[in-house]
């Protein structure tokens, strides 16, 4: 071989070598050195951890009617790096959707592969910017939607709330990430959230994903049933209505709670709030108290109840002995105080001053309890601490402490001033009488459903008992007078013995001692008094007009609730005619007269086809009737059929379709 | 004297396993392709399998007579009409992917391109044979050249394929280099290359980008385009070890051509450095016993035939990793032996046979 073919051979082999050396050298720079960055670009890129939240279960009441459920709806996104003029798109979807333009391009301009442009669109908006994607004779579709394109839609879940306005306060809200923000929503909470799948989403180039389970729900999400009932709801919103025409209050607050279990049954307030429609408001709207449990007042004369059981308890009072009460003079106390009744009042038993609702009687009667024994009674009625109710922001109302007490302070409690009070203690003590001296915690949570509807309760309420059945026993009969001929005649009702007490507290002005023409005018009471069924509340706050007195405007608005809910609940007349004698009307059985437990007659499932999910879980709920749903949209089909017979507390089966 | 030997077992095995290997990556990188353009995801390992059995025939034939025999002038030239004929044929064709790259004969389809990477090897191992002494005539060798490949290249860059045309000049430009052309020639060609270089630079500005790149050590890590980009992600994530066979995921669309001409890449990430700088060795391997049978071969035609089958093969082989490591501008050119596709795959493997022919005479 030639020696020029030789040395140029090995120049050949020398070149090679030294491209081999190159490569080798870029690979240790690709693959050693900067192998961290790579993989972070690849991770990127590659994966991805999607926490799925399974769907909020329903927030139901004590017979499976539903107060608020989740449904299915779409959120618009994009895959801003995919979209080719963001510009025009913009221009196109603002037109559309709510987000300014400047927003969405924005958001079309970033470049993450992935952002929500509109979350839980309506129906009719979803639909409308699906229309975007079609091509029409006209025009070729403006924008493209789903698979391996810029735009496209993902299910979500949306919180609604069929009912509106009826027991907001109580069911409270759920935020759009789906996380309870107020009331039942946020204190059932883990029940309705249930626990979240996370999967680790492996992503191919053209938007094929491998989904692939990291963990499970450590819980499911179930549906709760709370204790209220709503018919028992309806008749109070639609009583606090009415009252609030007739007095003009400022506020109002109603409750029904079971005597014996102290679950509230129905629990609604003035103003209130309405969450049908959008919830930018709600958190500014001065009706987002739930001021049964929120609000603190003085409760004036329906707190007697408590010292007189604490003295009769203590056995500090004679049945037959009788108290001086100055004639309608004002009562001048040994430290300067005056003290007034609102009647002429001579000496009274102490039935007489629980039924005239004499401050005098009371205050004399009361200072037989020493001051320790007092504060400490009032508390154990469940006063100066929260009820523990599950409902947020209770209040836990206030009591001097023993190292402030006063004489002052003892007196003013014995008729319910210097101390506050929330509505639901008021009827918790109340029911504690009702109860024959045992206090059970109030309760707003039933138990959880599973989706087989099978209910499983909450753990029973604590309960103590607070007083003997004995003096329970006296000062319901106390009661039955005030009702049957002292302060609270109003709240009679035919067939029925009524225990109860009126209050008309002077609203206290700050630094000013009490208003005279503002008044927080209440009614606390239970029947049938042979053998108590139900608690009801009703707290007006700040009427106008002529009548102010707890006894004249409270007092109606209470018998009107009682006399429809007793009717409702079937409860049976009381059998021995009340202590003083009156001519009752007869009646015939109650139950072939009064009609079934529901507001409305049950028996045939309405027809809800083409209607939206919203519309219709709101009819069927009001039927009583329980609700599941498939899809989102319009409904297309429902089973058991329109005009089957099915009893409340059945369930409906809903299949939904997106229109169009 | 010119005896008969048993050929270079080294290179025979390292073909073997080089091909063996190809199997299996072809089999991992297409999964994703196959799925969706065959529907079945061992579609483009079974076809592979069926080219692979091609191959092996190809080597066997080539090796099958004295390689002599090709020194012949009939079929030579004959060789070099036929093949610009199937060049100018294939032009007529319907292009895929925008190129008129393949002849469609009933389900075979051919890529003349490839085969004519051999022929301008035959003809240029044929013509230096013949006239090395007289390699600084231009009518001697430069000429002829210019006569036989000069049309192959052409047509070759009118389908377009850039890749094969620049595989061709430059195996063709190394062998006359290696002949003896005198420094005044290669300096007045580089210097045409060069111009020619800078006035591609000029021309497209997505290439000095890439040039800057190469400038600035911090973004040179970002590659200046989508593919490249994918490309490097899938070789820097392969760390040492890799993600193991068939673990990759850069090869689900993120990488063009996971089983063709970004192979290098899916090796990178599915086998680390070891398998990168495994095949960095296999192919010097194959180069200094491709050399080794160059050297000492009995005849000139011997010579430039192993001289240029090894170029062909080693120099496509840089080529494809060059670009996959972000060295080179992207160009589509398979990594031989390795990438999926029958023409390629049959045409190294004949050429490999070529040289096997080649290493069992020796002087």
């Amino acid at each position: 071989m030639p020696r020029v073919l030789r040395f140029r051979l090995i120049v050949v082999c020398v070149c090679v070598g030294l491209a081999a050396l190159g490569v080798a050298a870029r690979l240790y720079r690709l693959q050693v050195v900067h192998h961290d960055r790579f993989i972070a670009r690849a991770t990127e890129q590659h994966q991805d951890v999607h926490v799925l939240q399974a769907r909020r279960g329903s927030l139901l009441d004590r017979y499976g009617r539903t107060l608020a459920a989740s449904l299915e709806s779409p959120s618009l996104f994009a895959h801003p790096w995919k979209v080719e003029d963001a510009a025009e798109a913009a221009d196109i979807l603002a037109k559309t959707i709510s987000k300014p333009r400047k927003d969405i391009l924005a958001d079309l301009s970033t470049n993450k592969s992935f952002v929500y442009l509109e979350r839980r669109l309506d129906p009719e908006a979803a639909r409308e910017v699906r229309e975007l994607g079609r091509d029409t004779a006209d025009r070729p579709a403006p924008l493209a939607f789903g698979g391996n394109n810029p735009f496209g839609f993902q299910k979500e879940t949306k919180r609604y709330y069929p009912l509106g306005r009826v027991a907001a306060h109580v069911i409270g809200f759920a935020d759009i990430e789906g996380h309870g923000t107020e009331g039942a929503e946020k204190r059932f909470n883990e029940e309705l959230q249930g626990g979240s799948t996370k999967f680790l989403v492996r992503r191919d180039a053209r938007d094929g994903k491998i989904h692939q389970p990291l963990s499970e729900p450590a819980r499911k999400s179930s549906d709760v049933r709370l204790t209220l009932d709503l018919s028992l709801q309806h008749l109070i919103e639609r009583e606090l209505d009415s009252a609030m025409r007739r007095t003009g209050a400022k506020a109002a607050t109603a409750l029904i709670l079971d005597s014996k279990t102290a679950q509230v049954l129905a629990m609604a307030n003035r103003p209130t709030i309405d969450r049908s429609g959008p919830s930018d408001d709600w958190a500014r709207s001065d009706g987002r108290a739930n001021r049964a449990v929120e609000h603190m007042f003085e409760p004036g004369s329906t707190f007697k109840i408590v010292p007189m059981a604490l003295a009769i308890e203590h056995d500090t009072i004679d049945l037959g002995e009788r108290f001086y009460c100055h004639d309608g003079k004002p009562y001048r106390t040994s430290y300067g105080r005056t003290i007034n009744d609102v009647s002429k009042n001579g000496m009274l038993t102490p039935t007489m001053v629980m039924a005239k609702s004499s401050n005098i009687g009371m205050t004399k009667i009361n200072r037989r309890l020493d001051a320790a024994t007092l504060r400490e009674g009032i508390l154990s009625f469940g006063f100066a601490r929260r009820t523990g109710i599950e409902l947020t922001a209770e209040s836990p109302g206030t009591l001097a402490g023993l190292e402030k007490w006063s004489e002052f302070t003892h007196d003013s409690v014995s008729f319910g001033q210097e101390i506050n009070v929330t509505a639901l203690q008021i009827a918790s003590a109340m029911a504690t009488i009702a109860n024959d001296g045992v206090r059970v915690e109030p309760r707003i949570g039933l138990g959880t459903q599973d989706a087989d509807g099978r209910l499983t309760l909450f753990e029973p309420a604590p309960s103590h008992r607070v007083v003997s059945e004995r003096t329970a026993r006296t000062v319901r009969t106390m009661l039955e007078e005030v009702v049957e001929k002292g302060s609270g005649t109003a709240a009679r009702l035919p067939g029925y013995r009524v225990a109860g007490k009126s209050g008309t507290a002077q609203k206290a002005v700050a630094g000013a001692g009490y208003s005279d023409t503002d008044f927080i005018a209440s009614f606390a009471g239970f029947a049938p008094a042979s053998d108590p069924r139900i608690v009801v509340l009703v707290v007006l706050d700040t009427p106008r007009g002529t009548r102010l007195q707890g006894g004249e405007i409270a007092a109606p608005v209470f018998a009107s609730i009682l006399a429809e809910a007793l009717q409702y609940l079937r409860v049976p007349k009381d059998a021995e005619p009340p202590l003083i004698a009156e001519p009752h009307v007869v009646v015939e059985d109650t139950r072939e007269v009064v009609s079934e437990p529901s507001i409305r007659t049950p028996g045939r499932v309405p027809d809800v086809r083409r209607r939206t999910l919203r519309e219709a879980i709101a009819t069927l709920s009001a039927h009583g009737y329980r609700v599941r749903v498939d899809g989102s949209g319009k409904v297309v089909s429902q089973a058991p059929a329109p005009g089957t017979a099915l009893a409340p507390g059945g369930v409906c089966d809903l299949r939904a379709r997106d229109a169009g | 004297m010119p005896k008969r030997m048993v050929f270079d077992r080294w290179l025979f095995f390292a073909v073997g396993a080089l091909a063996v290997f190809g199997l299996f990556m072809v089999g991992s990188a297409s999964t994703y392709e196959a799925m969706t353009s065959l529907e079945s995801a061992s579609g483009y390992l079974i076809k592979h399998l069926i080219f692979l059995f091609a191959g092996f025939a190809g080597l066997f034939a080539a090796l099958s007579f004295p390689y002599q025999k090709l020194s012949n002038r009939v079929l030579v030239l004959g060789a070099v009409l036929g093949t610009v004929s199937l060049l100018v044929l294939v032009l007529a064709m319907p292009a895929r992917g925008g190129a008129h790259r393949w002849l469609f004969a009933g389900p075979i389809q051919i890529q003349p391109s490839e085969i004519a990477k051999l022929t301008a090897v035959l003809f240029m191992a044929w013509m230096l044979s013949r006239k090395d002494e007289r390699v600084n005539e231009f009518q001697a060798v430069s000429l002829p050249t210019l006569l036989a490949v000069g049309p192959i290249c052409g047509l070759v860059v009118i389908e377009p394929d850039l890749g094969a045309a620049l595989i061709i000049g430059t195996t063709v430009f190394v062998m006359i280099f290696v002949a003896g052309l005198s420094w005044r020639w290669i300096a007045g060609t580089s210097a045409v290359g060069v111009l020619g270089v800078f006035g591609a630079v000029l021309a497209e500005p997505y290439r000095l980008s890439r040039i800057n790149a190469f400038l600035n050590p911090g973004t040179e890590l970002l590659g200046s385009n989508f593919q490249l980009n994918q490309s490097l992600i899938a070789i820097g994530s392969g760390g040492l070890t890799g993600q193991g066979l068939g673990q990759g995921q850069q090869k689900a669309f993120y990488i063009f051509g996971a089983h063709t001409d970004f192979i290098y890449s899916v090796i990178g990430e599915e086998l680390g450095l070891l398998g990168t700088i495994g095949l960095v060795l296999t192919f010097l391997l194959i180069f200094w016993r491709g050399i080794r049978a160059a050297w000492r071969a009995p005849d000139r035609f011997g010579f430039y035939l192993a001289l240029g089958v090894t170029l062909l093969i080693v120099l496509q082989a840089f080529v494809h990793i060059g670009v996959c490591v972000g060295l080179l501008p992207t160009k589509g050119l398979s990594l031989p032996m390795v990438s999926y596709g029958g023409s390629s795959l049959v045409v190294s493997m004949t050429g490999i046979g070529l040289l096997l022919n080649v290493s069992q005479h020796s002087n």
